[in-house]
């Protein structure tokens, strides 16, 4: 079976891990950038621990260069094949996979055109990670993908790249994806793990913790909605602040499904123009408060919120 | 053909040009030819001597290497500077010899430039001695070298950014310069005998050149035993 295993892994400020990663996609949301890189660094094979293993398919992967050659891999903090431009620098890095096909088409797949003739020495990091994607978009069959912040690339490839990508892949890789922002991890979906003071958490705490919440919906006719929402029954609660955001309502409720049924028929109902929905999630403060314990409302960064009548 | 080899040879020749690695060249060139021609005033007869013994292979060689595999690793350690040739599937050792070949071969060709240019100073142009010991220190200089491309590889793999260089350096400085057991394992204690100086344990010129390639074969075997593929 193919899995990423962590075995009392320390490396960094990490550990110890005791993880496995099985296909699927996995998102693991932390805080701490620096543990999120090391995380992606130990699965890349491009980092060795202190102490304990990381294995793919039961092969040390840092160990192993036929296993690396297998991982397609964005790290945070990227560094290029040497090479005259970076055109030259992704064929080493072709060539030295075994990989036949074109730098210039692969860096245009994933709208970096513009790199191809620059010195890789002079990229800034973003420019440097955007051309790791290139690759790693160009390993189709690669069994695992390690990737940090991938939707950290916009605005250079849409998110819709990036989640596709993800989610095509999931189906027969592990793929892995750190983040540390919450709106992020709930656009990937997939299994989510919290990364705390260097260790895993629980992936059902964390999966129920950053669910949505709501939608935010955006019309010129904002109080009407507002006022046409708070009358279904899938509606929990309706936020509609006229002084601040006058053209913004907050609706929110057990199934986000649910509501965005309910958005469309009010909608339809009232013939009231919606300019845009977009999912609401709890910061990442209030998540990890709900995680320790504390549940009380007043720890919840939330804006004061209309109970809709019964 | 790309390989890691070809790469990690590749990743050091983009590494070492740069405008302060030329600069550093040329003021250890400058440092050098300047002492020469001060101890060929001091005294003539062993002037050539005394400057290769002393400001070439006591100072600026083990400083031009340290400064060259700074340069050439990023300040790092040898296996987290071959860090992008290892993500891409290439095997770490292969590149590492890369890496040190192509300094090897840097460091000879300075070495050699730097020992010319201390001879050319130390004697007149027209002392018949200049050509006779151009000949017998040019391979001094390529060994010393490739000794010290040797020997910085295996520092480079100690410490979280390869802080085992700084020790190399000073261990080699501090030891090296004496004749007994301790300067055994470094570098400058045989260079030295090999140019007519004080010999280590007493050792025949002969066996100092033997030490040395063998120091140098474990320095490197060791280097990139301890790297994983």
């Amino acid at each position: 079976m193919t899995a990423l295993t962590f075995t009392g892994t320390v490396a960094g400020g990490l550990g110890p891990i005791e993880a496995t990663f099985e296909p699927g996609l996995h998102v693991v949301l932390g805080a701490s950038l620096p543990d999120l890189a090391c995380l992606v660094e130990l699965a890349a094979g491009a980092r060795a621990p202190r102490r304990g293993r990381v294995r793919f398919d039961g092969v040390d992967v840092h160990r192993s260069p036929s296993s690396r050659k297998r991982i397609a891999a964005v790290l945070a903090d990227e560094e290029l094949l040497p090479g005259r431009s970076v055109r030259e620098a992704l064929a080493h890095a072709l060539a030295l996979r075994g990989i036949p096909g074109s730098a210039d088409a692969l860096l245009e797949e994933a709208g970096a055109s513009a790199l191809a003739p620059r010195d890789p020495t002079r990229l800034d990091g973003r420019e440097r990670r955007l051309v790791a994607f290139a690759l790693a978009l160009a390993l189709r069959d690669a069994p695992l993908l390690a990737l940090a912040d991938p939707l950290g690339l916009a605005p250079s490839v849409a998110h819709d790249v990036v989640l596709e990508h993800c989610r095509a892949r999931a189906e027969h890789a592990v793929v892995l994806v750190t983040t540390p922002s919450l709106a992020d991890a709930v656009r990937l979906g997939g299994d989510c793990r919290f990364l705390e003071r260097g260790r895993l958490a629980p992936a059902a705490n964390g999966t129920a913790a950053i669910a949505p919440q709501g939608l935010v919906v955006r019309s010129e006719a904002a109080r009407r909605l507002a006022s046409l929402l708070a009358e279904d029954s899938s509606v929990h609660s309706v936020v509609f602040d006229e002084q601040r955001t006058p053209r913004e309502v907050v609706v929110r409720g057990d199934d986000v499904e649910a509501l965005a049924r309910a958005l469309a028929r009010v909608a339809a109902t009232g013939e009231l123009a919606i300019e845009s929905v977009t999912l609401e999630t709890p910061t990442l403060e209030s998540v990890l408060l709900t995680r320790a314990g504390f549940t009380h409302p007043s720890f919840h960064a939330r804006p004061t919120s209309t109970r809709a009548p019964a | 053909m790309t390989s890691a080899f070809v790469l990690g040879a590749t990743l050091t020749r983009t590494r070492l040009p740069s405008r302060g690695a030329f600069m550093a060249f040329v003021v250890a060139l400058g440092v050098v030819v300047i002492v020469a021609l001060l101890e060929r005033r001091a005294g003539p007869l062993a002037a050539a001597d005394r400057a290769l013994t002393g400001v070439v292979f006591g100072l600026t060689v083990p400083l031009l290497a340290y400064a060259a595999f700074e340069a050439a690793l990023g300040g790092r350690r040898l296996d987290g500077a071959v860090r992008a040739i290892a993500l891409q599937g290439g095997n770490r050792r292969s590149a590492v010899l890369g890496v040190c070949a192509t300094l090897g071969l840097v460091l000879a060709v300075s070495t050699m430039a730097i020992a010319a240019a201390a001879l050319l100073a130390a004697y007149s142009p027209s002392d018949p001695r200049l050509l006779e010991d151009l000949g017998r220190t040019t391979w001094i200089a390529a060994l010393g070298g490739l000794a010290y491309a040797a020997w910085f590889t295996l520092a480079s793999t100690f410490g979280a950014a390869g802080g085992g260089r700084k020790w190399l350096l000073g261990l080699d400085w501090v030891l090296g310069a004496s004749s007994g057991p301790l300067a055994v394992p470094w570098p400058r204690g045989h260079l030295r005998n090999l140019l007519g100086g004080t010999p280590v344990l007493d050792m025949h010129p002969g066996h100092a050149a033997l030490v040395l390639v063998v120091g140098m074969a474990l320095a490197l075997a060791v280097a990139v035993y301890k790297l994983p593929e």
